[in-house]
């Protein structure tokens, strides 16, 4: 037994924390108040295991809506792992609340282990292990009130009281109390000073892995920062995931770009988008509209769906965008490189992009989009010059360079050591050969040192289509970088890779392919379900799915033999089946004798109860009364049964017997 | 109302031929009569002098039926109960002599002194009504009693009934002590003779055969008989209780409570009936654990905390 109190001082701290405050003090009194009542109740140990079942089904439920509830969840609401760990106390609760109440005082292990219950019904003589569950129940209620995440020195405070309380009945007796209060405290503070510590380590520990996964990953939607794989060695490898589905515009043919972002200033090995803070971005009445630039958009568009992790992410999206449609989102922001985030969503979208004729989310170039790095700046310069770009219109500068690239450059994606020098002057004089990133790049600042502004832009190439889904499908291997261009006031896009990359990729690729693609398509079927992207949100259905759990749940435990207050073993059995004789009248008289405190033992016969009203002078007639048990006892227990008139007879007596009874009543009331 | 009329006038004659002879003993001559007539074996346990040989012999005299005494001793052997075949020197042949078992009403005095192998030659006639002697089944005759007496007190060179044995009675009493002045009685109706001396047979063998049969005309109800199969099992879920009661308890108590029913002259069992037996035919069945056996226990206290407990039909 947990010392007083303690239990439900544990339930009250958890309902504080997680805002359920109502049912677990409702919780903490029922579990405080079984110390109060006599009476327990004769749990036997296949009613734990009902009970404990009874606590997992509502687990898997609450999990299951949970899941699913939370794709349609509101902003700032902890997810569907944090509130399921949130609930535990109160999902568990049966379990603790019966061995409150229970005679045993403690919960068999088959109640938690499946493999217990099977030993002890092999058993002719099973083992009686059992768990007392309050204690680390309260360890639960501690835990689950963390979930809750309110960030005050109080949760830490009501542990060390809490813990406190627990040990404190449990404290040696050979020490002071003194010492036992010192020794606390000092385990105290070392533990706030070790989970500071602890959290200080985390935080460096996270930054180092962040950075070294971040460098390690191709597809990162950083918009402020791109790192490529310039530089690196050895052959690169994409993945042949599924990562957007697309339904291009009435007229469009592929392949066509979907740009994410776009960067200003290259620092080998990475672009970096400077001078590009995101701003808000309002949506249209009805929430799902967003305008990224004024004015009326065309009805032509194109559909994009796209996973967002965790629900945030970079939009690709067709150059030239003005307008997303069907967007459904909290919170959306760009930024002045075309780049549009979603700060708040859900894990999966799908939009439709309306485009116009000209990129209005690009601002117009900067000083940054002229700049040339100094390592690459001599190889670059060169290039510029053999290619005589000074002097010619800028449109014809963009062909030149194009055509440059196109016919002296070979697409791999293979990379040796560069000799000596860094690796995109390697590329652009000696070796003519690298991948996208390569192209983009070298793109760019040959453009720069020809005097064209230009931005390195990120995102896929859209160019396979499924058949599978009837919709063209964007793969990781599919992503690209290109080149932006500012031609005539508006910004171009420059594919100068070879139009073979893409081919060389599908090389490549995996042989199971086809059999993942059908499971990326479940996936994402069950992902749009999930997140409510039909007219309906799921959970709508889940309702219905609660019905039949609720009538499973109502069955087991009503179905079968009820749980009652009994002692005896033989008590316990299932219920007798209706007998004979249950209509009979002499249990009229059995009622009135037992409201008047006269009533039958359970294992008292008739003949013995009669005997005994008798010995105790009590205002029965015993004789009329032994008359009546015994027509009484003929209907109830001769299998042969009693004559039509035997029958009139029990019930006219009965009535006679009760009428003088209530006489006699009357009479003594009178007297 | 409809009853047995000859088998309850027997077990009244019965009574009454037996109540000359034991005075205040009315509720051990209930039980007995049931038992004899439901077709069990009884076994008696008390102290010396209480009467138990009397009333065995006040039965067996009151039937016109043959009676035989065996005083177990250490040194009985089987063949004193079953029979010996001799070798008769004139017709050169072998000539089985029957034993003591071959008889209607057996007294088996003290029991519990003879070895378990004696002990147990009477197992198969008890339970089967038939005997194996050298190879040869021999049935014993249709009406076949047992009554067994046991001393409780002495322990010394008795060898106790094994527990299979027991279960073959299907009924152990004691029959205690009785009051002051009954015992008067008995002093002062034994002044002059015995009265054991003055019963005659007033029931013939068909008779008694005649009663055994109609006892199993006593009606039960199926209710009743799951009462007592309750009260039995129950027994197996005990604490302290090592052996519970067999299926073979539950038969015997509702065949005894049927007797019982015919001489109280019911045509059908009430619950009282089996309640009043469920001591003398469930206790002795059961293995008490020598630890609770130490500590107190007792197979008949555990009994009647069992009819006190579980629910009886009403």
């Amino acid at each position: 037994m947990t010392p007083p109190v303690l239990l439900g001082a544990a339930v009250v701290f958890w309902g504080w924390e997680t805002g359920l405050l109502l049912p677990a003090t409702a919780l903490a009194v029922l579990l405080e108040g079984a110390r109060a009542v006599a009476w327990r109740v004769d749990f036997s140990r296949r009613d734990f295991h009902r009970i404990s079942d009874l606590c997992t089904v509502v687990f898997a439920g609450s999990a299951v809506y949970l899941f699913t509830a939370s794709g349609t969840r509101v902003a700032g609401a902890p997810g569907a792992m944090t509130v399921l760990f949130q609930w535990l106390p109160l999902l568990v609760a049966p379990l603790v609340v019966c061995q409150a109440y229970s005679t045993a005082g403690k919960v068999d292990l088959g109640a938690f282990l499946w493999a217990y219950r099977k030993k002890a019904a092999d058993e002719r003589d099973p083992s009686t292990d059992a768990l007392d569950v309050a204690y680390p129940y309260g360890v639960l209620c501690v835990l689950s009130a963390s979930a809750a995440n309110v960030r005050t020195p109080v949760y830490y405070a009501a542990v060390c009281l809490l813990t406190a309380w627990a040990l404190w009945v449990v404290r040696s007796p050979r020490f002071s109390p003194l010492w036992w209060v010192a020794s606390l405290a000092v385990a105290s503070v070392a533990g706030y000073g070790g989970h500071v510590a602890l959290h200080r380590v985390q935080q460096t520990l996270e930054e180092m892995a962040f950075e070294y996964i971040s460098s390690l990953v191709r597809r990162d939607t950083d918009p402020f920062r791109s790192a490529t794989a310039i530089g690196h060695l050895g052959r690169l490898k994409l993945s042949d995931r599924i990562l957007l589905r697309v339904t291009p515009a009435a007229g469009q043919a592929p392949p066509f770009l979907l740009r994410e972002a776009s960067y200003n200033v290259y620092n080998s090995p990475a672009w970096f988008a400077v001078g590009a803070a995101f701003t808000s971005v309002q949506p249209e009445a009805g929430g799902e509209t967003w305008k990224l630039a004024p004015g009326p958009a065309p009805e032509a568009s194109v559909g994009v769906s796209v996973y967002l992790p965790r629900g945030r992410g970079v939009l690709p999206l067709p150059a030239r965008a003005m307008e997303i449609d069907k967007l459904a989102v909290v919170r959306l922001s760009k930024n002045p490189l075309g780049a549009v985030r979603v700060d708040e969503g859900l894990g999966l979208v799908t939009y439709r992009v309306r485009v116009g004729p000209d990129a209005p989310l690009d601002a117009p170039p900067t000083g940054f989009d002229m700049a040339v790095p100094a390592a690459e700046a001599v190889a670059v310069a060169r290039i510029a010059a053999d290619l005589g770009l000074a002097g010619r219109p800028p449109a014809e500068r963009l062909a030149a360079v194009a055509a440059f690239f196109r016919t002296r450059f070979r697409y791999s994606t293979y990379a040796d050591r560069p000799l000596g020098q860094s690796p995109l002057e390697d590329f652009l004089l000696r070796r003519r050969s690298g991948h996208c990133e390569y192209f983009a790049t070298a793109t760019v600042l040959v453009l720069r040192a020809a005097g064209v502004p230009a931005r390195y832009a990120t995102g896929y190439s859209v160019q396979e289509w499924s058949r599978l889904e009837q919709r063209y499908v964007v793969r990781a291997r599919h992503a690209h970088s290109w080149a932006l261009g500012w031609v005539e006031g508006a910004w171009r896009d420059l594919d100068t890779t070879p139009p073979v990359w893409a081919d060389e990729e599908a090389a490549v690729a995996s042989a199971f392919e086809p059999v993942s693609d059908v499971g990326s398509w479940a996936v994402f079927l069950f992902s749009r379900w999930r997140y409510g992207e039909g007219e309906e949100g799921v959970a709508r259905y889940l309702v219905w799915l609660l019905v039949p759990l609720v009538l499973g749940l109502a069955w087991r435990l009503y179905g079968r033999r009820r749980i009652g207050r009994v002692t005896t073993e033989a008590a316990r059995d299932e219920p007798a089946p209706r007998h004979a004789g249950a209509d009979s009248e002499f249990y009229l008289i059995a009622d009135r004798l037992a409201a008047a405190g006269l009533g039958r033992g359970p294992a008292e016969p008739v003949s013995t109860w009669i005997d005994r009203l008798e010995a105790a002078h009590a205002p029965v007639t015993a004789d009329a009364l032994r008359g009546i048990a015994e027509l009484h006892y003929r209907y109830r227990f001769d299998p042969a049964g009693i004559g039509v008139d035997e029958r009139h007879a029990l019930r006219a007596r009965v009535e006679a017997w009760l009428a003088e009874r209530a006489g006699a009543a009357r009479a003594r009331a009178h007297d | 109302m409809t009853s047995a009329p000859s088998g309850r006038d027997t077990l009244w004659t019965l009574a009454r031929s037996i109540e000359t002879v034991m005075r205040g003993q009315s509720a051990a001559i209930r039980k007995l009569l049931a038992a004899f007539a439901s077709g069990g074996h009884v076994l008696l346990e008390d102290y010396p002098g209480t009467g138990k040989t009397t009333l065995a012999k006040a039965l067996a005299r009151s039937i016109g039926a043959t009676f035989k005494r065996i005083q177990f001793t250490p040194d009985l052997l089987p063949s004193d109960i079953l029979g010996v075949s001799v070798f008769d020197q004139r017709d050169h042949a072998f000539h089985f002599h029957e034993g003591a078992i071959f008889t209607n009403v057996l007294l088996a005095d003290e029991i519990n002194r003879a070895s378990p192998r004696t002990q147990s030659a009477l197992l198969e006639a008890m339970a089967e009504g038939q005997v194996s002697v050298e190879g040869r089944t021999l049935r014993l005759a249709e009406l076949f009693f047992v009554i067994a007496t046991q001393n409780p007190v002495e322990f010394r060179g008795t060898y106790p009934l094994p527990e299979a044995q027991m279960d073959r009675f299907a009924m152990q009493f004691a029959l205690g002590y009785v009051a002051p002045e009954e015992e008067v009685a008995i002093l002062s109706a034994q002044e002059q003779h015995h009265p054991l001396d003055d019963v005659t047979p007033c029931v013939s063998m068909d008779d008694a055969l005649r009663l055994r049969r109609s006892v199993r005309d006593v009606r039960v109800s199926d209710e009743l008989r799951r009462y007592a199969v309750d009260l039995v099992r129950a027994t197996r879920a005990l604490a302290g209780v090592q052996l519970g009661a067999s299926p073979r308890a539950s038969l015997a108590l509702v065949k005894a409570a049927q007797a019982l029913a015919l001489l109280d002259g019911a045509a059908f069992v009430v619950p009282e009936h089996v309640q009043e037996l469920a001591v003398p035919v469930i206790a002795h069945r059961l293995v008490i654990d020598p630890q609770a056996r130490f500590s107190g226990v007792t197979a008949p206290g555990l009994v009647e905390e069992i009819v006190k407990t579980v629910p009886v039909p009403a």
